[in-house]
C-alpha cells in the first residue's frame, strides 16, 4: 500500500495553485488536510499526476462573522472548528455535529473544506451544512462563483465543483432565534462514519412545527433533504401521531443504499428511528428555550 | 500468593515490567526497522479470484530479472502437513501458486524493488491468466453440496472428519427437556498491531542464512525454513527481535516467509516483506468460524446428561505448517462439555477447506467457539425449565470436592472452586440487583441484561496431550540456559519469545527466587536462534510454566554449584548455604555471589576440589503431569441494548480467575484485560466478512472493525488462589483465558435482556443488524 508515482508541488499563493489546477484539471489533486486523500492514493484508488499541496495557504484557513453568517474558510481544521466559540453560538448544529467527525488525531489534520469537497455520503458536516442552507465559494482562474449546499452534492463523492476549481470558503447562515437544532447519529464505534444520521433545523415554538431541514446521511449517496417527512409534520402540533407520520413519509424521501452494515429496509429503519427521535428532542430544546 | 506488597521481586511480586524501558520509549526494535543498506522489497501479485486455474503470467519485458513465479523456486519443497490423525488429508501447499489459486490474495509472483512502491508498480503491471472456478464460501455447503473441489486428488472438501465421544449418548434420549441450537462464530482476524514482516540475508562470513523474522517461535521456524528450502540448520539463523503481537497469528510458517528466504539465497542480497494492513486482513492466517448444532438433554431441573452435537469449521484452503487445521475440531469437541459434570457426549465433526485463507490458531484456539456453544446452551436449557441461568450453570458445575475429575471429553480437571468463581463474579455486577430492576422500567429506553460464562483453560500441556492430538511435533518441554557472568551478573537465555507477555520481567523474578540476584542484574534473552538453546516458542499459555519451570531448573542448577565454591569459603556443608540478597550465607558469614563469579571464572585457585569453572546450566522442564493445568474463569457481562437500533452497549464486565499461584499479578490482571478486550471484539465487532464469490469484504480498518478504547468497560478483576499441584511454584497458564469467554458471556446477557419474547443471540458478531433480526425473529416478538 504505497501510492504511486506523482509529481508533488507544495502551493504558495491561491494564485498559483490556481494556475496548477488550470493548467493539469482532472489530473491533479488537492492535498488538504490527508486524511481521506492519502489512503486512497497508498491504496491506488487514484492515481492523480500532480498533488497540489494547499496546507501552506493561510489565507484559506480561519473562522469568522459576517451578515448574519459564518464564514469557515476551507482549511480550517475539524479541531479549530471544534474550539471555535463562534461555531458554538451561531452553528450550535455543526459544534454538535463536530465531536462525531472521526477522532482527535484525525480532527487535528482533517479539514473542513476537505469534508465538503469530498463529499462521502457518510460524513457529517455535508449534511449539517445542506441543513443550514450554507453557500460554498470555488474560486478557477475562470473567477470566483458561489454554490448553494442543495446544489453542491451531485452524487457519491460527487459535487458541483469543477476540476479546475479550489473550494475556498463555506458561509453558514447563523442560527436564528425561533429555530432550533438537532443531530443524532449511529455509528458502529465512537468516531466511525455512521451508519444511519441525521442532521435537524426546526422552526418550532415547542408546540407546532412550522418548518424543518431534515437532512439524512449516511444512507443516501448524497446528504438528503426530507422534503415528505417535513410536509407531514409542518403547521401541525407535535404529537405521537405527526411523529408516526413523518417516520412514514420517510420512505417517500429516502431510497437507501445497503453496504456491510445491512440491507436498505435496516438503513430506512434506523432512519426512521432518528426521525422521531431528533424532532422529539428538537421539540424538547425549544420548549426549554 | 497473587498479592503483591512484601514479595520483594520474586514470585509473586507486581514488579514493574523491565521491557518497559524500551518499549514505552519507542526504542523497541522491530522487523522494519532493521536497517541493511541495499536491502530489495518485495510486492506479492496476489490472485483476485478466489478460485480458479492459473494459467501463464504476463511480465513486462525486461523485468524477468525482479519477478519470481512458483516456476523460479527450484530449490523451494512445498509444504505437505501431515499430522498423526487418522484420515486427513494432506495437500501441497506451493508457496507460490502453480496450477490453482485457493483463495483471494493468495501469492502468485514475487516483485523485486528498491523499495515498496516500486515493487508495487511491477506487481502491479503483472497480469495474471487465471479462468475462474465457483468458489466455496460456506462449509457446511462445501461439505454437503460442493460446486467445485478446492484440492481434486481428495474427492471431496473435507480435511478430516471425526467422532469425538464419551459416555452414551443413546441412553439419554428420553429426557424430559431436549433444546437444539444452532450457534455460528463467524471468521475473524487476528491483527496484531505489527502485521507479518521478514527481512532475509546470506551473511557471507558466517555462511548462513539470516532471517529476521516476526515470530513467536523462532526455532520451530528455523526448523520448518530449514525443510522447506533445504538448507541445514546450521546455516539458518532466524532473528524474532520485538514482535508486535502474535496472538497465534505468528505462530505459522507462511509462504511469503518461505519466498522471501529463497530469494534472498537466489539473489544474495538482502531482501524484504512487509505486511500490509490490506495484505493482513485477506491472506495472513484467520480464525474461529465455526458452526455447531448442539442438543442437550436435560432433566426437569436443568441438570444436563447429554450433549449430541455436530461441528464444522471452515479451515480455509491450505494446511498450515506445522501442525494444520485439525486441532480446531478436536479441541472444541472435547471443551464441549465445559466446566460440567455433563457424563455422555458426542460430537460430530469436519474440517472443512474452502476459498478462504487458511485458519490459523488464534488466542483461545477453538474454545471461545466450544464455550460459546456450552455457554449459550446452558441458558437455553434454564429459560426450558425456568430456572435462573446462575442455578443452572452452578448445579451442572464440577463442584470442588469432586477434583480431580476427567471430564468426559478427556480433559483432566487438577483442581479449583468453579462454582464459587460464578458466585463472585455474578456478585462483583450485582446481579441480584439487576434482576431486580429488570422487573421495573428501564430508565433511558434501553433494556438491560445479565450474562454469564465459563470455562476451563487446558494449558502447559505437555507430551502426553500433543500426541493425544496427534500433533506432528511434540512441544511439551521448554529450555534454559543460565550463566552467571564473572562480575555476578546473570543472563537468561531462552527458547521462548515474548511479544506483551512481560517474560523479560517473570522469568527474572523466577531467577531471582532461586538465586536471589537482583532483578536489575538480571537480563533475559530470546528471539535468535544463534544464542538461545532450542525451545518451542510462546503459544499455548504455556510459556510461564514452561519456561519458568526451565529456567529454575537451570537456576538450581548455578546455586549447587555457587553453594559448593561458598561452602569451601565459608568453610561449611552445603547444606547449610543459603541465598538472599545476592549473597551466599551461613550462619558463620556471607560472600556475594559477584566473588564467587569471580572466583569461579578467573580465579579457579578458589574453586574446591572436583567443581569445574564457569557457571553456566542449561536445563529443560516438562510439568510432572503432561495432561495440562486447567486455569478457570467466569465472565459476567451487563448489556444495555437500544431496541429499535441494535446497538449493545457493555455497562459493566467482570472476570473471577484461577490461575494458580501468580508470578507477577500486575501482568496477569494486563493479560486478562487485553484477552477480554479481544474477546469483546469478536463478540461485537470484528467479522472477515466474504462475498459469495469468495471475495474478501473487509480488507481495511475501515471495514474490519477493532474495538477501541471507547468500546472497552473498565474490566472488574478478581483472583481466587488454587495451586497448581504438579507444576513448579504452583502456576497455571492463563495468557489465553481473557479471549475465551466475552462471546458468550455478552450473548448470554443479549439473550437475558430480551427473554421475556425469548429473542437468542447465537451468532457473532451481533451487530446492530443483527440484533434487529433476532428481535424480528423471537417467538414472543
Ligand atoms: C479513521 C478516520 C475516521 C474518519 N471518520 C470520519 C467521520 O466519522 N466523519 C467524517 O465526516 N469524516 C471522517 N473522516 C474523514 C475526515 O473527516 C477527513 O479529514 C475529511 O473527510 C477530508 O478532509 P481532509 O482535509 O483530510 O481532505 P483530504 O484528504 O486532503 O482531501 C479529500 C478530498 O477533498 C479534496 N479537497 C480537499 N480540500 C480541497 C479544496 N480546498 N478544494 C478542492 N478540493 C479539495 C481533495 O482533493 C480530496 O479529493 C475520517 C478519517 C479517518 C482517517
Amino acid at each position: 500500500m504505497k501510492a504511486p508515482k506523482m509529481t508533488y508541488a507544495r502551493a504558495d499563493s491561491v494564485a498559483q495553485a490556481l494556475a496548477l489546477l488550470a493548467e493539469h484539471g482532472d489530473g491533479a489533486n488537492v492535498l488538504a488536510g490527508g486524511q481521506s486523500l492519502m489512503p486512497t492514493l497508498n491504496m491506488r484508488l487514484s492515481k492523480p499526476d500532480l498533488l497540489i499541496d494547499i496546507n501552506r495557504l493561510e489565507d484559506l484557513a480561519g473562522i469568522s462573522v459576517e451578515d448574519d453568517a459564518v464564514r469557515i474558510g476551507a482549511l480550517t481544521r475539524h479541531a479549530a472548528v471544534q474550539r471555535s466559540p463562534i461555531v458554538a453560538e451561531h452553528l450550535p448544529l455543526i459544534a454538535e455535529a463536530m465531536p462525531h467527525v472521526a477522532h482527535v488525531a484525525v480532527r487535528n489534520r482533517g479539514t473542513f473544506g476537505g469534508s465538503i469537497a469530498l463529499a462521502d455520503p457518510a460524513a457529517e458536516l455535508p449534511a449539517c451544512i445542506l441543513a443550514l442552507g450554507a453557500t460554498i465559494t470555488v474560486e478557477s482562474v475562470r473567477g470566483r462563483r458561489d454554490i448553494a449546499a442543495a446544489d453542491f452534492f451531485k452524487g457519491l463523492f460527487e459535487t458541483e465543483r469543477q476540476p479546475d476549481e479550489l473550494l475556498i470558503e463555506i458561509r453558514i447562515p447563523c442560527q436564528r432565534p425561533g429555530t432550533v437544532h438537532a443531530f443524532m447519529e449511529l455509528s458502529r464505534r465512537q468516531g466511525d462514519f455512521a451508519i444511519a444520521g441525521v442532521a435537524c433545523a426546526a422552526e418550532t415554538d415547542g408546540e407546532t412545527v412550522t418548518d424543518a431541514k431534515l437532512v439524512y446521511f449516511a444512507s443516501e449517496d448524497r446528504p438528503t433533504l426530507a422534503a415528505n417527512a417535513v410536509a407531514a409534520i409542518a403547521g401541525k402540533v407535535w404529537s405521537d401521531e405527526s411523529r408516526s407520520a413523518a417516520m412514514a413519509a420517510l420512505s417517500e424521501d429516502l431510497d437507501p443504499m445497503d453496504n456491510l452494515q445491512g440491507s436498505a429496509a435496516f438503513k430506512l429503519h434506523l432512519q426512521r428511528v432518528l426521525t422521531g427521535r431528533v424532532l422529539d428532542q428538537a421539540i424538547e430544546r425549544a420548549r426549554a428555550a | 500468593m497473587a498479592n503483591s506488597e512484601d514479595k520483594g521481586f520474586g514470585v509473586g511480586a507486581a514488579l514493574p515490567r523491565k521491557e518497559d524501558k524500551r518499549l514505552l520509549r519507542g526504542k523497541g526494535m522491530y522487523v522494519a526497522d532493521v536497517d541493511i543498506p541495499g536491502t530489495l522489497d518485495v510486492a506479492f501479485l496476489r490472485s483476485a479470484h478466489a478460485h480458479g486455474r492459473l494459467g501463464g503470467i504476463e511480465i513486462p519485458e525486461g523485468m524477468e530479472d525482479r519477478v519470481y513465479t512458483a516456476a523460479d523456486l527450484t530449490r523451494v519443497n512445498p509444504v505437505r502437513v501431515e499430522p498423526s490423525v487418522p484420515g486427513f488429508k494432506p495437500a501441497d501447499h506451493h508457496p507460490l501458486a502453480t496450477d490453482k489459486v485457493r483463495f483471494a490474495g493468495e501469492c502468485i509472483a514475487a516483485c523485486l524493488g528498491a523499495n515498496r512502491a516500486e515493487a508495487e508498480d511491477l506487481a502491479d503491471a503483472l497480469i495474471a491468466d487465471i479462468e475462474e472456478l465457483p468458489a466455496l464460501h460456506d462449509p457446511v455447503a462445501a461439505r454437503e453440496d460442493p460446486p467445485a473441489l478446492l484440492h481434486e486428488e481428495w474427492g471431496d472438501n473435507v480435511y478430516v472428519q471425526l467422532d469425538i465421544s464419551g459416555g452414551d449418548i443413546d441412553s439419554v434420549r428420553d429426557a424430559p427437556i431436549v433444546v437444539t441450537r444452532d450457534y455460528r462464530m463467524n471468521r475473524q482476524s487476528i491483527a496484531p498491531l505489527e502485521p507479518r514482516a521478514v527481512l532475509a540475508h546470506w551473511d557471507a562470513r558466517a555462511e548462513e542464512l539470516v532471517v529476521y523474522l516476526s515470530t513467536q517461535i523462532p526455532h520451530l521456524m528455523r526448523t520448518g525454513l530449514s525443510q522447506m528450502l533445504n538448507l541445514p540448520s546450521h546455516q539458518l539463523r532466524i532473528i524474532a527481535p520485538d514482535v508486535g503481537g502474535g496472538f497465534g497469528g505468528k505462530a505459522r510458517l507462511m509462504p511469503e516467509e518461505i519466498v522471501v528466504c529463497a530469494i534472498a539465497l537466489d539473489t544474495g542480497k538482502p531482501v524484504r516483506w512487509l505486511e500490509d494492513r490490506r495484505e493482513h486482513l485477506m491472506a495472513a492466517p484467520q480464525a474461529r468460524e465455526h458452526i455447531y448444532r448442539v442438543t442437550a438433554y436435560a432433566d426437569s431441573d436443568g441438570i444436563i446428561q447429554g450433549i449430541d452435537a455436530e461441528l464444522t469449521v471452515n479451515a480455509g484452503a491450505y494446511a498450515l505448517w506445522h501442525s494444520g487445521p485439525f486441532m480446531e475440531t478436536g479441541m472444541a469437541a472435547r471443551n464441549l462439555t465445559g466446566p460440567y459434570h455433563i457424563e455422555n457426549m458426542r460430537c460430530r465433526t469436519w474440517t472443512v477447506a474452502t476459498n478462504k485463507p487458511p485458519l490459523g490458531v488464534y488466542r483461545g484456539v477453538a474454545r471461545p467457539g466450544a464455550c460459546f456453544a456450552i455457554e449459550r446452551t446452558i441458558d437455553a436449557v434454564a429459560r426450558a425449565v425456568g430456572r435462573d441461568p446462575l442455578d443452572v450453570r452452578m448445579a451442572n458445575m464440577v463442584p470442588a470436592e469432586q477434583m480431580p475429575y476427567e471430564a468426559v471429553g478427556g480433559m483432566k480437571f487438577d483442581n479449583g472452586d468453579y462454582p464459587e468463581s460464578v458466585r463472585r463474579a455474578a456478585e462483583m455486577v450485582g446481579y441480584d440487583d439487576i434482576r431486580a430492576q429488570q422487573g421495573g422500567t428501564a430508565v433511558d429506553g434501553r433494556v438491560w441484561g445479565v450474562g454469564l460464562s465459563s470455562y476451563t483453560e487446558q494449558t502447559a500441556h505437555g507430551a502426553a496431550e500433543w500426541t493425544r492430538r496427534g500433533s506432528p511435533i511434540i512441544p511439551g518441554y521448554e529450555s534454559a540456559t543460565a550463566r552467571i557472568n564473572p562480575d555476578g551478573t546473570l543472563v537468561l537465555l531462552v527458547g521462548i519469545h515474548s511479544h506483551g507477555q512481560g517474560m523479560e520481567t517473570t522469568l527474572a523474578q523466577v531467577a531471582h527466587e532461586e538465586l536471589s540476584i537482583h532483578p536489575d542484574a538480571i537480563t533475559v534473552k530470546f528471539g535468535d536462534t544463534a544464542i538461545s538453546p532450542f525451545g518451542f516458542g510462546t503459544f499455548a499459555s504455556r510459556s510461564m510454566v514452561m519456561s519458568g519451570g526451565a529456567v529454575s531448573n537451570a537456576c538450581i542448577v548455578l546455586r549447587e554449584k555457587l553453594a559448593a565454591i561458598a561452602a569451601h569459603h565459608l568453610q561449611c556443608t552445603t547444606e547449610q548455604v543459603r541465598f538472599a540478597d545476592g549473597e551466599a550465607q551461613s550462619d558463620g558469614g556471607s560472600i556475594p555471589i559477584a566473588e564467587l563469579a569471580r572466583i569461579a571464572h578467573l580465579r579457579q585457585d578458589g574453586l574446591p576440589d572436583g567443581v569445574d569453572p564457569t557457571l553456566d546450566a542449561t536445563a529443560t522442564y516438562e510439568p510432572d503431569e503432561s495432561t495440562g493445568v486447567f486455569s478457570y474463569a467466569t465472565h459476567a457481562a451487563v448489556v444495555a441494548v437500544d431496541p429499535h437500533s441494535g446497538a449493545v452497549e457493555l455497562v459493566d464486565y467482570a472476570v473471577v480467575e484461577d490461575c494458580g499461584n501468580v508470578v507477577n499479578p500486575m501482568i496477569v490482571d494486563g493479560q486478562i484485560v487485553g484477552g477480554v478486550a479481544q474477546g469483546i471484539g469478536t463478540a461485537l465487532y470484528e467479522e472477515s466478512v466474504y462475498d459469495t464469490n469468495g471475495q474478501p469484504l473487509s480488507t481495511t480498518f475501515a471495514d474490519y472493525l477493532l474495538p477501541g478504547a471507547t468500546e472497552i468497560p473498565d474490566i472488574k478483576i478478581g483472583h481466587m488462589v488454587t495451586p497448581a499441584t504438579f507444576t513448579r511454584f504452583g502456576l497455571k497458564g492463563m495468557g489465553e483465558g481473557g479471549a475465551i469467554a466475552p462471546p458468550a458471556a455478552i450473548g448470554n446477557a443479549l439473550s437475558d435482556a430480551f427473554a421475556a419474547i425469548g429473542a437468542e443471540f447465537n451468532e457473532t458478531p451481533y451487530t446492530p443488524r443483527r440484533v434487529l433480526d433476532a428481535l424480528e425473529r423471537a417467538p414472543k416478538a
